[in-house]
């Protein structure tokens, strides 16, 4: 694992009488995915705001890099790139004029500046759409034109803030393949976001946050292997008798069995060919069933099973 | 740097259709109706026209002093009138025809104007002329009929005398300005074209501050200095409304050919500190944190259009009943001090009442910019 590249140690932010971050501490690796996850209202985007000096705090400090980040820290600022959750561009300028003013803000060199315009653009795969005016764009191209003008400066840290709410799961793919591009490109990515599929496609690293606290970290696999679910079965059978349902409670590795609306939920926490089994039972019992599918736990249930509440509640 | 963050927040403005509007636009559209409705008005009142006249004898009378009356009136250095003499039927076709404004007939030598029924106020006006031109004619031939002048030559020597009107009082002109009131509306145009400006200050603080927007989080988290970003902005934001005042003032100066007095370029200069105060007063209600964002706008358009109808705007002559009754008003409302300075680079000799008011626009500016600059420096905020 590479140095550190974001350190925050005991960081308070208080809105009033409301404790956004309470004692978070963060540590982030050079060359890192690290997804913050966590539902709305978490404190992802005032953490990120708090690192990026963007939002006074209470308490604590905040390394980037080694060096202590103010908000008059223009060198770090120089390695640092923000793809905020509202697009932010100017509806008066062109694709192209939009990337190569906010890359401007960085690279003074008119000739390196042109290059750096030319490469996030294509990277975003914009190229046809650089005389369009923002309006004429779809979300999905708006977003996409909102990641280059966060990128298009070359940085070695990347934030990202939700970039993909309320686009089109085609453009979300190309958006989380970008975001790799960038990560194997050499950047680090801190990439924010309340939908754990993502989180859980192309972060290295995972924190779960929840009230303005750290809840638990580690891989998508780490995080899972904390919780007792291994593999739920879900059945649509129809007058379940209940004699059947103590039979499935006492196979083995089943810890717990839920039956609602004609449909079996079935909870394991370990073992193997766990489906089959309890399709044999069914068919002992000359039960007939419907739809039947088996979801590994998800990122989900382990914030489910750690705070008692779902992700997006 | 400056001049990349220059040149881009003039893009943005010049191609905002409301800046584009409301700044440029409307103030040409105003320009053009207060000339419409000022030009006829005036042209109608001041230009006179040689007043075209059929003379008629009607018998063989003594027409020597009447000739030499008329030979005064349409002499180049009066032309007053222009004289056709004629027979009866071909005035009559001229009168109808238009191409005279009336008929002098002469019978034992006495005059007798003939008109046609007008309804053009214009016409009146020369109508009335003639007929006193020909009342006055006529009294004086009463006062020498009374006189016994028998002699010809001394006849015209006392004619000379009573057609020489003594000027008992020297007029002498305080200024060389155009003393015309309609200026004031045209000066209050420009003023208010300048007060506009705030509009491009206002946008200029939401582009700039984190909370306000979100191209402003982008700039407060770039490797761009604070001071740079607000100076490049600030210029930008002034430049358009200095630009619209320009095209005002050459639109109306050279397009509707406005006498608007004094130095153009002076004028000019005028509005460029004039803008200046327009965004600085953008800036600073802007800047303030405690306002919400969509008062903002309502708050700058009433004050733009307030201090616009103050400095003259609808009412010609307010700006002078505000002086009696409350002066502070207008050494403090910025569209009055630039109309003030308009007004005294047309009528004064001397700069000094200018450089009064551009001293006044200019520590307004210093002031306001000053304030708003301490509200919209920082970088981090306690909440977004």
């Amino acid at each position: 694992m590479g140095a550190s590249v974001i350190t925050v140690e005991n960081l308070v932010k208080r809105y009033k009488e409301l404790i956004a971050l309470d004692h978070f501490n963060l540590d982030i690796k050079e060359g890192e995915i690290f997804g913050l996850l966590g539902p709305n209202g978490s404190g992802k985007t005032t953490t990120m705001n708090c690192i990026l000096s963007l939002l006074k705090y209470d308490k604590g400090v905040i390394k980037i890099f080694g060096k202590e980040m103010k908000p008059d820290s223009y060198e770090l600022k120089k390695d640092i790139g923000v793809v905020m959750q509202n697009v932010a561009v100017f509806d008066e300028l062109t694709v192209y004029e939009n990337v190569d003013y906010f890359c401007g803000l960085y690279i003074k060199d008119k000739a390196t500046r042109k290059q750096y315009v030319e490469e996030a653009i294509q990277f975003v795969d914009l190229e046809k759409f650089k005389k369009f005016y923002p309006k004429k764009l779809s979300g999905g191209l708006l977003r996409r034109l909102n990641i280059a003008c966060g990128i298009a400066h070359k940085p070695k840290l990347i934030f990202l803030d939700e970039p993909t709410v309320a686009v089109d799961p085609q453009s979300r793919n190309n958006i989380l393949e970008g975001i790799v591009k960038l990560n194997k490109n050499g950047a680090t990515i801190v990439y924010t976001s309340h939908y754990m599929e993502e989180v859980e496609q192309i972060c290295t690293r995972i924190m779960i946050m929840d009230k303005g606290k750290n809840i638990t970290q580690g891989t998508a696999a780490e995080l899972k292997k904390m919780i007792r679910n291994t593999e739920t079965i879900h059945i649509e059978i129809l007058n379940l008798p209940d004699s059947v349902i103590e039979k499935i409670k006492e196979l083995t590795h089943v810890y717990k069995v839920e039956y609602a609306e004609n449909l079996l939920k079935v909870f394991y926490n370990g073992g193997k060919h766990n489906l089959i089994k309890v399709l044999d039972l069914l068919s002992k019992e000359d039960l007939s069933f419907g739809r039947v599918y088996s979801e590994l736990p998800t990122l989900n249930d382990v914030f489910l099973e750690i705070t008692g509440k779902e992700l997006r509640d | 740097m400056f001049l990349h963050l220059y040149k881009y927040r003039l893009k943005t403005i010049i191609r905002s259709k409301v800046d584009f509007f409301w700044v440029l636009l409307f103030p040409l559209l105003l320009g053009t109706c207060f000339y419409t409705a000022f030009h006829n008005l005036t042209t109608s009142l001041e230009e006179f026209k040689t007043i075209p006249v059929a003379i008629v004898c009607e018998d063989n009378s003594d027409l020597t002093f009447f000739k030499e009356y008329v030979k005064a009136l349409s002499s180049d250095e009066n032309n007053i009138i222009s004289v056709t003499y004629t027979n009866a039927g071909e005035a009559q076709t001229l009168l109808s025809d238009k191409k005279v404004t009336g008929i002098i007939t002469l019978k034992k030598s006495i005059p007798s104007l003939t008109f046609q029924d007008s309804d053009s106020s214009n016409k009146s006006i020369s109508q009335s002329i003639l007929k006193e031109l020909m009342d006055s004619y006529l009294q004086s031939m009463d006062i020498l009929s009374n006189v016994d002048v028998k002699d010809t030559g001394n006849m015209i020597a006392v004619i000379n005398h009573l057609s020489n009107n003594a000027d008992y009082i020297i007029e002498r002109k305080l200024t060389n300005g155009n003393t015309d009131y309609m200026l004031d509306y045209y000066y209050s145009l420009i003023a208010m074209t300048c007060m506009f400006g705030c509009y491009s200050g206002l946008s200029c603080v939401n582009g700039l501050k984190a909370d306000l927007s979100a191209q402003g989080m982008r700039k407060c988290l770039s490797s761009t200095k604070r001071l740079t970003l607000i100076l490049g902005d600030f210029f930008a934001s002034c430049t358009f409304p200095i630009l619209s005042n320009i095209i005002l003032i050459i639109y109306l100066k050279y397009i509707l050919k406005i006498n608007l007095g004094g130095n153009v370029l002076l004028i000019m200069a005028t509005t460029v500190v004039g803008s200046i105060i327009g965004v600085c007063v953008g800036l600073f209600v802007g800047a303030i944190p405690t306002i919400k964002p969509g008062a903002k706008n309502g708050i700058l358009t009433s004050l733009s259009l307030l201090s616009s109808f103050l400095s003259g705007l609808m009412v010609a002559g307010i700006k002078y009943k505000i002086e009696k009754v409350l002066p502070i008003l207008n050494k403090l409302n910025p569209a009055a001090v630039i109309t003030d300075a308009l007004y005294s680079l047309n009528i004064y000799d001397t700069y000094h009442q200018y450089i009064t008011c551009i001293s006044i626009l200019a520590v307004m500016s210093v002031i306001l910019c000053t304030l708003s600059y301490l509200m919209i420096r920082r970088e981090s905020y306690a909440s977004i």
